[in-house]
């Protein structure tokens, strides 16, 4: 996933806005996954591709209910992805720490109550977060055990979907005994499809 | 109240930055805590630590959120109890519970925990507390053992009282007899004088 100055430049274009949260969120979980050695790395990759803001050096201080532009949240995370190298199960443990690490998850306890409330309430969710893109809740089946959620008029970029498979595995996995949840992309605007959508199985 | 509410919404750029300081608030509170603090869901599912939670029980944040709270304690079915009194009352549920910290070693917790509901009063989680109580339970088998040993040194002491006091008593019981033995051979020896006296006399008399 070689990231080219014109792509950067298309992300810099994308309307829409992010939650403070959201850039907090990926850089923390950048500490995580790469340590402070990581997050240095990347502050000189950004310099370098001159799209650095001063925001992200002293990242804790940004403004968790505040809105930014999308790109202020999309750039590390996938400058980080080809900086790193990450592959698809990379980017998709980053989306786990992401969940993990945010704010909003923790104290809006109230989606958190059973599966079908964690689905039902996913468009609500995203809405907490970014303010373009309709995530739909499209079929939840307790018997089988899967759920299809939908995510429409949001391109954002490919590395992008795996982080968004990671953060759905780690939301399932937080109402669920089950100790084995995955998410897979089974639709992407990036391979052709109208918009992306996953489905998340459980055992 | 009302209208306060609306104007609160009108500025949204207001209302951000109040959730914002009450964020600040939140994580400064829970961070500067001294007490082992997780806020935990519906399904014991920890998602949230503080850092004297990771001190206490060795494991990171990331290492801690996201598992089950079961295992981070050794008895399960008192675990299982305080769960369901937890999610059951309205009021703070304690207990004590042996702690499995990540390098292994068990250390005695005393174990709080506090539901949470929401506005229609459903059950959301709860929050927990998990405190150190090595040095109280050190100090209590310490007194324990104290009270143990002193226990037994008087049961000693009353042991050889008892002898003393058997042997002291057994003397006396056995100079009470003689002094009876040597009062009645007194008295006998007086009436056999008496008796002599009386027959010398009815002797002298005839």
């Amino acid at each position: 996933m070689k990231i080219t100055k014109e792509e950067l430049e298309k992300i810099k274009k994308l309307e829409g806005k992010a939650r403070g949260q959201t850039i907090k969120n990926a850089l923390q979980s950048v500490l995580i996954m790469e340590k402070e050695e990581g997050l240095g790395k990347l502050e000189k990759k950004l310099k370098e591709l001159g799209y650095w803001l001063d925001i992200y050096k002293d990242y804790k201080k940004i403004k968790t209910f505040a809105w930014y532009p999308l790109w202020y949240d999309l750039l590390p995370i996938i400058v980080a992805a080809d900086l790193f190298g990450w592959d698809e199960e990379k980017i998709k443990q980053f989306g786990v720490y992401n969940q993990k690490v945010s704010f909003f998850e923790k104290i809006l306890l109230k989606y958190f109550i059973s599966l079908r409330v964690v689905f039902e309430v996913a468009r609500d969710r995203w809405r907490k977060h970014y303010s373009v893109g309709d995530l739909e809740p499209i079929e939840f089946n307790e018997k089988e055990k899967y759920a299809i959620l939908r995510l429409k008029n949001f391109s954002g970029h490919p590395a992008f979907c795996p982080l968004l498979s990671g953060y759905f595995e780690s939301a399932t996995s937080f109402v669920t005994v089950s100790r084995r949840v995955i998410s897979e992309e089974t639709k992407c605007p990036f391979r052709g499809d109208p918009y992306h959508e996953y489905l998340v199985k459980w055992e | 109240m009302r209208k306060e509410v609306v104007l609160a919404q009108e500025n949204p750029r207001e209302l951000e930055e109040d959730l914002a300081d009450l964020q600040k608030y939140i994580e400064d509170l829970t961070m500067f805590l001294p007490l082992a603090f997780c806020a935990v869901n519906p399904f014991s599912i920890i998602l949230g630590v503080n850092q004297a939670f990771q001190d206490l029980t060795g494991y990171e944040e990331m290492e801690a959120i996201g598992n089950e709270i079961d295992f981070l304690f050794l008895e399960q079915e008192k675990l299982l109890i305080f769960k369901k009194k937890v999610a059951a009352e309205s009021k703070r549920i304690t207990g004590e519970f042996t702690l499995l910290r990540k390098d292994s070693k068990q250390i005695p917790v005393s174990l709080s925990g506090l539901a949470r509901r929401g506005e229609k009063g459903e059950f959301l989680g709860y929050f927990l507390i998990i405190s150190d109580i090595s040095e109280t339970k050190k100090f209590q088998e310490e007194l324990e053992k104290k009270v143990e040993e002193r226990t037994e040194e008087l049961q000693e002491k009353i042991k050889e009282l008892e002898t003393f006091n058997k042997s002291v008593v057994g003397r006396e019981l056995r100079m009470v007899k003689l002094k009876e033995r040597i009062r009645g051979k007194i008295k006998r020896a007086r009436r056999k004088k008496i008796k002599e006296q009386g027959k010398a006399l009815l002797f002298y008399l005839n």
